[in-house]
């Protein structure tokens, strides 16, 4: 035989050996599927337990899987589909699909059904009466000419909190950044006229106007602190209400005239509309003019001038509605549900027009909240106007509690006296000292606990006015010693906080310490006379009527 | 270890120059065979032709075309496309030392 020929027997031979291991693997079952050629075309058979691994995916993975009929019956379902649902499969396999979807969106399944290939979101229904949010991607399966729907429910709890999450932080972003420009604005003012100022070269006329700017932005930033300090209290649980029935109407008067100065300026009229008869709301006084002026300051500002604004009341069985009328820019229908958000503005970003934080709306929604009453934004749409309805617990009528008469003891009452002053920042502890030197009296100004020690042992003066926050030894501390002291005189001495902690824990522990009134700084000075005027005598000594008010009365903080 | 032959001029080349193989691993996605089939060449590949050679793993549901062109009538198939000749072996590959004799990296014994 030549060489060529064997070559092609030794192939030929080959050959027949690889089709007869072919038929030996598929009579031995080492084959998964066969290929036939058909009139159609090729055709997979796949053998037994072949598709085993694509059933353990269907079974296993972590969406739920379904198999639907033509007309939306369920064929099958994967245990996390019937986990999502909250029954086995046997109680869901036979049952309209439609059946699980939640009412509001079950229309929109059945034109699914004759699509090729879907997806959508919709709720599904729990047994357990709460829904879930799912997407649902669905394609055509056309076996031997049946046709039907496979489809594959993700659940979007997940990745809805998350989102919600992801916009939580981007408000917090915009907030900051609104903070940051809401507190440098007022700052560049006074920044600005206080280096005119120094440099002394301003006709008297103008030095006054400089001053007027600087005081009416610092107050300007003083309520933006404020009203951060507020939500942070609310948002933490530690604000507390002090609920008192109060006559409504002085409550609308004073709110109003809070605001009349600004309305004034701006060329917007105030309308009252007085309840038919007089009734008591049951409210924290000074938070409640806190909700009023919020609303009332809010319609002001986005009123025109030639606009008006109103507040009217009315009796509704057990309860009181008080509503805020504007005539203008109104509120968008889209923005109308985020109103009362925390940090959310309509015009945020670099072309606001109005300045402000976006916090007191949602301080008033909180406060209101805390009262067990109701606000409710309204407006017709954008240039439209808006108005707000409070509804608030309406108050039996009661004989009002005589009134602490405050010891408006007059300025003169503190000529001559001399006052210990425990504060470490020294230009804090200069404007305090000026402020009382001004009244006439005489300032004993020490940084540390332990020089105002000192300082006692020589002179017993006639009040106290202390910081907290001290090194070394701080105000607490301060005064539990001195209430412990073995002369009399010192354990007696009347003492006020002036103090930046002005949570009303921080409050309670100033007067638990021994502190006879806790005043949060910013202080007005006038607050601080008045303050010192009460806790004073004629003699100097601590007065028992102060000693009780400083257990009653609330602090302006 | 393959048996040294050196009469075979191929063998000589192939151990100057040694020879890429390009292989093709049919199978039906993740059906028990098929799994088994893809490691099973992985392993005897990385053995015996470290180094040289490429294996193209094929699932027939999705490549029906190419598994015409090879005449494909059942999965696992394993073809060996280069060097030549064609070779075709068909099961889960757990004989080694079928598939080497397939592959011709083994003489056939007589």
């Amino acid at each position: 035989m030549t060489r060529r020929a064997s070559s092609t027997v030794r192939s030929l031979r080959r050959r027949l050996q690889e089709a007869n291991d072919t038929i030996a693997a598929i009579r031995e079952g080492h084959v998964d599927a066969l290929v036939m050629r058909t009139p159609e075309g090729e055709q997979i058979y796949t053998l037994r337990t072949a598709d085993q691994p694509y059933r353990l995916m269907v079974e296993q993975m972590r969406e739920g899987a379904l198999t639907l009929s033509a007309d939306g019956t369920v064929l099958y379902c994967n245990p996390r589909f019937a986990e999502m649902i909250g029954q086995p499969a046997v109680g869901i396999v036979g049952q309209a699909f439609a059946s699980f979807v939640a009412a509001d969106d079950r229309g929109h399944i059945q034109p699914l059904l004759s699509a090729e290939i879907f997806r959508h979101e919709c709720r599904l229904l729990t047994v357990h009466g709460t829904s879930i949010p799912t997407q649902l991607s669905g394609a055509e399966l056309v076996i031997d000419d049946a046709r039907t729907m496979a489809v594959v429910v993700s659940d979007l709890t997940q990745e809805r909190s998350e989102r919600a999450l992801r916009e939580s932080n981007r408000l917090k972003d915009e907030f900051l950044a609104t903070l940051s420009h809401e507190l440098r604005t007022p700052l560049n003012v006074i920044i600005g006229w206080t280096h005119i100022l120094l440099a002394d070269h301003l006709p008297p006329a103008m030095r006054r106007r400089a001053l007027e700017l600087v005081d009416k932005n610092a107050q300007a930033q003083a309520q933006i602190v404020a009203d951060l300090v507020d939500m942070s209290r609310i948002t933490t649980g530690k604000l507390s209400l002090d609920l008192t029935p109060l006559p409504l109407m002085p409550a609308l008067q004073t709110a109003l005239d809070s605001i009349r100065l600004t309305a004034d300026a701006k060329g917007v009229s105030l309308v009252l509309t007085p309840p038919a008869e007089e009734a008591f709301v049951l409210a924290d006084a000074t938070r409640l003019q806190q909700v009023l002026g919020n609303l009332l300051s809010n319609a002001v500002k986005f009123t025109d001038g030639g606009g008006q604004v109103g507040i009217s009341a009315q009796l509704d069985g057990d309860h009181i509605k008080i509503e805020v009328t504007d005539s203008g820019i109104g509120i968008d229908p889209e923005f109308l549900p985020h109103v009362f958000d925390r940090f959310r503005q309509a015009d945020s970003g670099m072309t606001r027009v109005h300045g402000g934080l976006g916090l007191g709306l949602a301080v008033v929604h909180e406060l209101i909240r805390l009262h067990r009453g109701t606000v409710q934004a309204r407006s017709a749409g954008i240039g439209r106007g808006a108005s707000f309805v409070i509804r608030l617990p309406r108050a039996e009528h009661v004989s009002p509690e005589p009134a602490i008469a405050p010891l408006r003891a007059n300025n003169s009452s503190l000529d001559g006296k001399s006052i210990l002053l425990l504060e470490d920042h020294e230009d804090t502890r200069e404007l305090t000292a000026q402020i009382l030197q001004q009244v006439g009296v005489s300032v004993l100004p020490c940084a540390s606990a332990a020089e105002a020690f000192a300082l006692l042992q020589d002179r017993v003066p006639s009040a106290i006015v202390a910081d907290i926050g001290l090194p070394d030894e701080d105000g607490i501390s301060f005064i539990k010693r001195l209430r412990q002291h073995a002369s009399a005189d010192l354990r007696d001495l009347p003492a006020i906080a002036v103090t930046a902690y002005t949570s009303s824990a921080d409050r309670q522990q100033a007067l638990t310490a021994g502190f006879h009134r806790h005043l949060a700084k910013p202080v007005d000075p006038a607050d601080l006379i008045d303050a010192l005027c009460e806790v004073i005598d004629g003699d100097g000594r601590l007065s028992r009527r102060a000693r009780r008010g400083s257990q009653r009365r609330k602090n302006a903080s | 270890m393959i048996p040294p032959r050196p009469k075979s001029p191929t063998r000589r080349t192939r151990r100057t120059a040694p020879q890429k193989y390009l292989l093709r691993l049919y199978v039906t996605g993740t059906t028990p065979k098929s799994i088994r089939a893809i490691e099973n060449v992985r392993r005897i590949c990385e053995e015996h032709l470290h180094g040289r050679y490429t294996l193209e793993v094929i699932d027939i549901y999705t490549h029906l075309p190419l598994a015409r062109g090879d005449q494909i009538v059942a999965a696992p198939t394993l073809i060996k496309r280069l060097p030549a000749p064609l070779r075709q072996l068909i099961g889960d590959m757990s004989d080694e030392q079928k598939v080497l004799v397939g592959l011709d990296l083994k003489p056939r014994r007589r």
